[in-house]
């Protein structure tokens, strides 16, 4: 609990942000110059039209679909607003702008409308802009009984921008009424061209970009189910990942040719292909787990986690940073020429403001990028600094795209997708996967308040909400449940297949690694006038370091360190038959270097021919004070002789154990006595201490560690050794160890 | 995938010399050890180990050297290390490595050790 930085550092990303949205909001928002009515005006006033119309909707509450044009929204249309809005009742569907200027009607054919003279139509239409028009053209319908007039506007010279009224009727009675305001391309015949082509060509865009995305995605995925089983992995396997690639593939390419349709069906299918992957990935990937926990808590409705509670907090704090960012871009004066897209304007209109800022595309992308993409980068690229070359120049991209929130020259959006990268990126490292999301659609409210806000609308229901899920997340951070990735009660029993097996897998492991540590020393041995700490932990599950106290015939007191070669089980195996061998040699014979001769006979006689163990071994008379030591192979031994202010290396002759069992063993190994005084402090450590590398590929090495013991010269053995820990931690900052450490310091005392 | 390593086999005047280049570790291991016990079975039993390259060994890496030499020195041959940059050599060092092997500065030592010792007298 020691870390709240992070949740500071996005309480101020998020004062930054909502200055910036104080500052330029208004003068950046693509819509602010618009006319935006209340919502209960808005639709007093459809009715008011289709009354006219002839036809009463009723006192029955209309659905309404806002859109907007992006094309008109950017050529800056004056007449009427780009954002408009199509209410719906049974019997009739009127279209307003956001002003209430009426743009379309249409009768059910169940409405019976009266017969009306269309130019009546088209004058209430067109309002005072009537005499700019010029027609009516005639023309028939599909049935002899139906005819269109269409009326045009003279455009002002230079203009892309286009205007006509057409009127539908049927028998005489008015069918469909329409003002449209659109964009002249080289042909005038075809109103659409303009965006038409336009879309086609995003259509092709996209289908290209989703194919390539998909194959990367797939190429990845299977490279790192490979590379993770390392075996061949079963023919009905292969066969499901067939389908499941067939499935990707055929979903990107109906994405792309559903995206010249001009709907949201691109996105949604791309976002369940990502989706599938995420679920895939999700199953197999390991690194990823802890990032996942607190979402995985909260779909399974079980209790969240304390830190849950810090991760939501941290989504919502910073939240009006990432709503900032292309207001930052507009407006901090290095893009001139850039623009912000106009987004989520629904939210205008919408009964409930909160539900039209959620954008599930964008939360798919996030779950894909930062739930599957980063963990297995993570576990492709071990260096941290190539990750991040690799991770960089990607995500930049993937956000620009992405998001699209900026338009103009390329380093618009590229710096609008660096930033977002960023933001995610810090509360993705710092937090998890929750607090991604969270920072997503917590963003979006806050950008929907603005708007209302700006707007003269009501913004209770956002504001409420994002404070609701403050206080949650407060009360989940002071109350929630002390559960973590890997407990057994956080997952659940009924687990099946692949899963259910690694799980099980994992809980012996979690047995073993409790037996394991509970064959180290419990405490360590009370001498008089001296102070003893000792700790190993193991890099992964199980280990190969090992410590121990031994008590001798002789009633000195024996102090080892050993390191087996290798990692993981095996190691773990031959950590406990050294433990085994040590304490039996150890038990009739007090001689130090027949000691460690006897156990190196033993492992090489046991030992498969490439496993080794080193070892350092000390024998401490505790009356004399004097401590004998041997080195098998092992790291020196570091000694502090505080009166002197020295600090030395004891790095006496010896060979690893199990090497070999001729002579050469005895003849090499040598043995120093230290003769101790008070104040000094003997460190025992395995390589994992020194040889720790951080992610500059620095590693921790003799002398940090001679510096980290001159540092605990007055404290106790249980601080120094905690002290000595923690600055290696320090050194880490975050890299996961590779290695098992053991640490174990010896205090001498006052008499 | 995550660590660069490559072995680069020649010979020298008879001898089979290994050039290591890399991260020697638990990943890589097996590949040396699959190295030199082709070379060995090939009846090529004086090897020269070439370090020069060669930017970090775990215990796994030395365990390599360790699990052929007996065979290779019952066989008339031997391993011979050299160029160990050194931090490296200091990992050999403390496990008493010297004491066991002929580790020698650079190639024409390796050559001209392998005609004075075929087999490091311990």
């Amino acid at each position: 609990m020691s870390a709240k930085w992070p949740l500071w550092a996005s309480l101020a990303a998020g004062c930054v942000g909502l200055a910036i949205l104080a500052a330029w909001f208004s003068k950046y928002w693509p819509a602010s110059s618009w006319q935006v009515l209340p919502r209960t005006e808005l639709i007093a006033r459809a009715r008011a039209v289709s009354e006219h119309f002839g036809v009463n909707p009723g006192n029955s509450k209309p659905s309404l679909v806002v859109s907007l044009s992006k094309p008109l929204a950017n050529a800056g249309v004056s007449t009427i607003s780009p954002l408009s809005v199509r209410l719906s009742w049974p019997n009739a569907e009127v279209g307003l702008d956001s002003a209430g200027i009426p743009l379309y009607w249409k009768a059910s054919d169940e409405a019976k409308p009266p017969k009306t003279d269309p130019s009546e139509v088209f004058a209430f239409l067109a309002g005072d802009q009537a005499s700019s028009f010029s027609g009516p053209a005639k023309s028939m319908g599909d049935e002899a009984s139906e005819d269109q007039y269409v009326w045009k506007k003279t455009p002002p010279p230079h203009s892309d921008v286009r205007e006509r009224i057409t009127v539908s009727t049927k028998d005489g009675a008015i069918q469909k009424a329409e003002r449209k305001v659109y964009l002249f391309s080289e042909d005038e015949d075809d109103d659409d061209s303009d965006s038409v082509g336009k879309q086609a060509y995003w259509g092709v865009f996209s289908a290209i970009f989703w194919t390539c995305f998909t194959a990367a995605i797939v190429t990845i995925f299977s490279m790192y189910l490979l590379w993770s089983m390392r075996k061949a992995l079963s023919h009905r396997f292969q066969g499901r990942m067939a389908i499941a690639a067939a499935v990707i593939i055929a979903a990107a390419l109906l994405a792309g040719a559903n995206a010249d349709k001009g709907s949201d069906w691109a996105e949604l299918w791309a976002a369940l292909e990502v989706l599938c992957v995420v679920g895939v990935g999700r199953a197999i990937s390991t690194s990823a787990r802890p990032k996942w926990f607190s979402l995985e808590q909260l779909c399974r409705l079980a209790p969240l986690s304390k830190a849950a509670g810090e991760s939501l907090a941290a989504g919502v704090l910073a939240s009006p940073l990432l709503a900032a960012i292309p207001y930052l871009i507009a407006g901090c004066g290095l893009f001139p020429h850039s623009t912000v897209v106009p987004q989520n304007l629904g939210v205008l209109y919408s009964p409930v403001p909160l539900l039209d800022t959620g954008n599930l595309p964008a939360v798919l992308f996030l779950l894909g990028f930062w739930g599957f993409g980063m963990p297995v980068l993570a576990r492709i690229i071990r260096f941290r600094w190539l990750r991040w070359m690799v991770a960089l120049p990607l995500g930049t991209v993937f956000f620009a795209y992405q998001t699209r929130l900026v338009t103009g020259p390329l380093a618009a959006p590229l710096t609008a997708g660096f930033c977002t990268l960023a933001l995610f990126w810090f509360l993705y490292s710092r937090f998890d996967i929750l607090a991604v999301l969270t920072l997503q659609l917590a963003g979006g409210v806050v950008l929907a308040m603005f708007m209302l806000a700006h707007k003269g609308l009501e913004i209770g229901l956002p504001a409420a909400a994002l404070l609701a899920v403050l206080a949650t997340a407060f009360r989940i951070n002071t109350r929630g449940a002390s559960v973590s990735e890997g407990d057994p009660s956080a997952t659940n029993p009924a687990l099946s297949g692949f899963r259910a097996e690694r799980e099980k897998l994992q809980a012996e492991f979690s047995v073993a690694r409790r037996a394991q540590q509970g064959m180290l020393p419990q405490s360590a041995p009370e001498i008089p006038g001296y102070s003893i700490a000792a700790s190993c932990t193991p890099s992964l599950d199980v280990g190969g370091d090992l410590y121990d106290f031994l008590k001798l015939p002789d009633g000195r007191i024996g102090i080892g360190v050993a390191d087996v070669s290798g990692k993981g089980v095996p190691a773990a195996l031959y950590m406990t038959l050294t433990k085994g061998l040590l304490a039996s040699v150890s038990k009739d014979n007090s001689e130090l270097a027949g000691v460690v001769e006897e156990v190196n006979r033993h492992l090489h006689g046991v030992t498969r021919k490439k496993v080794f163990v080193t070892m350092a071994l000390g024998f401490l008379d505790a009356e004399k004070r004097v401590l004998q030591c041997v080195r098998a192979g092992h790291n020196p031994v570091v000694w502090r002789q505080a009166s002197r202010d020295l600090t030395t290396l004891v790095a006496p002759g010896g060979l690893g154990l199990g090497i070999t069992a001729s002579r050469v063993f005895a003849n090499q190994l040598k043995m120093v006595e230290l003769e101790l005084s008070e104040g000094d402090s003997v460190v025992f450590y395995s390589d994992g201490i020194t040889e720790a590398m951080n992610s500059s590929l620095e590693q921790f090495g003799e002398q940090r560690l001679m510096e980290a013991v001159e540092k605990t010269d007055r404290l106790d053995a249980a601080a120094a050794h905690d002290s000595i820990l923690s600055t290696v931690r320090e050194f880490l900052s975050g890299v996961h160890p590779q290695d098992d450490m053991t640490l174990v310091v010896l205090r001498v005392g006052a008499r | 995938m995550a660590n660069p390593f490559s072995i680069h086999k020649s010979t020298e005047q008879g001898l089979s010399v290994l050039s290591l280049e890399g991260y020697l570790d638990a990943h890589t291991a097996p590949e040396f050890e699959k190295t030199v016990q082709a070379e060995f079975e090939a009846g090529r039993v004086q090897q020269v180990v070439e370090c020069s390259r060669l930017s970090y060994i775990s215990s796994a890496g030395l365990g390599v050297f360790m699990s052929f030499i007996e065979e290779i020195r019952a066989a008339g041959g031997d391993i011979k290390i050299c160029g160990l940059a050194p931090k490296v050599f200091q990992v050999f060092d403390i496990l008493g490595f010297s004491a066991l092997f002929d580790i020698v500065p650079d190639l024409p030592a390796a050559i001209q050790r392998f005609q004075q010792a075929p087999v490091k007298e311990t």
